[in-house]
């Protein structure tokens, strides 16, 4: 299962799933170089930075961001 | 065939006719209800008057008729929606209004229904505060459903779906973000806002990008400040804008990283208001961030005991009233 951190809330993080729901998991159980907008691949209850999928986002987002700001 | 069986031949007489007739009644049915509505209001007592006009408002065909009376009230509201552990404010004066977050990805369908049952069908603003979930995500159910004149969003992105939804219902709509400078004057009907935050295009925590927001009508102020933390705070003082309000919408649901003493000292509002869960996972609003506000014998509204709270201004004085029953 693939996730994506929006946010870090007192001791979790504050995550979306595929289908936009959210989940808090506990801070101690991701790695600890997590950073908001990363993907994490969740395996076997290890849990992993996906660091490709979450390059493949962000460039997807600064894409379709480009000309957002009229300003 | 005489002239009229010749005109009645015409397309279209006879369904433009019919039109007409339809138009003339709908008119006279228009100024009957207005003249009952408005004698009404010369013999009620004001708090009576609020009383039919809400008994009204669930007569569906005499809303449109009760939405105009409504609006012509000078007062401004500003509602703070119960979205549990998120954000969402909307703002009405006379015909103008305006929304600030639209609640967690999970509130899309609340907010947009609540917006509908004030009867707005157009919002001059939509401010997204910051790129969290807890603020932008029903704010696409929110656009997608309203004609929106401007959207006010910081220079932030995030690679969450959440964002790339509210990102599309802009496009999809042909708009473009402004992001605003602190200092920068809004107009929202007789009421105005000043850009106090972000004062600066690079913080380490999202949260700090935050467009803060200081809503003016008449004597009285609103400080609407999305989830700005100790970093922004200090900035604000630091610009010298007057910070002080009437009402502060306390950052970031209460958390211990906001509301400093001496960002609460510039304010010295008479109300605090926080849009917080219930029995939320995060410990907000923080014992500490209570016991600054409390000791400064501030009274705290909070939407996770009374419900939506609706701060209600006639330019001199503020009032509150609550509404516990409006989530599903």
């Amino acid at each position: 299962m693939k996730i994506i951190i929006d946010r870090f809330e007192a001791n979790y993080a504050v995550c979306e799933k595929e289908d936009r729901s959210m989940i808090n998991i506990d801070i101690s159980q991701i790695p600890t170089n997590s950073r908001e907008g990363d993907v994490l691949n969740i395996e076997d209850e290890i849990i992993l930075v996906d660091k490709k999928a979450t390059n493949i986002r962000q460039k997807h987002i600064e894409e379709i961001t480009k000309d957002l700001w009229e300003n | 065939m005489n002239i009229k069986e010749k005109i009645s031949k015409i397309p279209g007489f006879k369904k433009s006719k019919s039109k007409i007739k339809k138009l003339t009644s709908t008119l006279l049915c228009f100024i009957i209800i207005s003249i009952l509505i408005l004698s009404f209001k010369e013999y009620i007592a004001n708090d009576k008057f609020d009383e039919v006009v809400d008994y009204l408002k669930n007569i569906d065909n005499t809303t449109n008729v009760i939405n105009n009376i409504t609006n012509t009230s000078k007062d401004i509201k500003v509602h703070f929606i119960d979205v549990g552990q998120a954000d969402s404010i909307l703002i009405q004066q006379g015909n103008n209004s305006m929304i600030i977050d639209g609640g967690n990805n999970a509130d899309g369908s609340l907010v947009t229904k609540y917006i509908k049952n004030q009867g707005i069908t157009k919002l001059d603003y939509v401010i997204g505060t910051h790129v969290h979930e807890d603020h932008i995500g029903g704010l696409d159910d929110v656009i997608n459903t309203y004609e929106v004149d401007k959207i006010l969003f910081p220079k932030q992105i995030s690679t969450t779906n959440t964002f790339e939804n509210f990102v599309m219902s802009v496009t999809n709509k042909g708009m473009k973000l402004y992001s605003p400078k602190v200092g920068e004057i809004f107009k929202l009907g007789e009421a105005t806002f000043e850009i106090m935050a972000p004062n600066s295009t690079s913080y380490e925590d999202a949260n700090e990008y935050s467009i803060v927001i200081k809503l003016t009508y008449g004597n009285n102020s609103f400080l609407l400040t999305g989830d700005a933390e100790a970093v922004s705070e200090s900035q604000m003082i630091a610009t010298g804008l007057d910070l002080n309000a009437d009402v502060l919408k306390v950052s970031h649901h209460g958390s211990k990283s906001s509301t400093t003493q001496e960002f609460l000292n510039r304010v010295k509002p008479k109300y605090a208001v926080i849009s917080v869960g219930k029995d939320n996972s995060y410990g907000h609003p923080n014992q500490l961030t209570m016991d600054r506000i409390k000791s400064a014998g501030i009274p705290v509204y909070r939407t996770d005991e009374q419900g939506t709270i609706i701060a209600t201004s006639d330019g001199k004085n503020i009032t509150f009233s609550f509404n516990a029953g409006v989530t599903e």
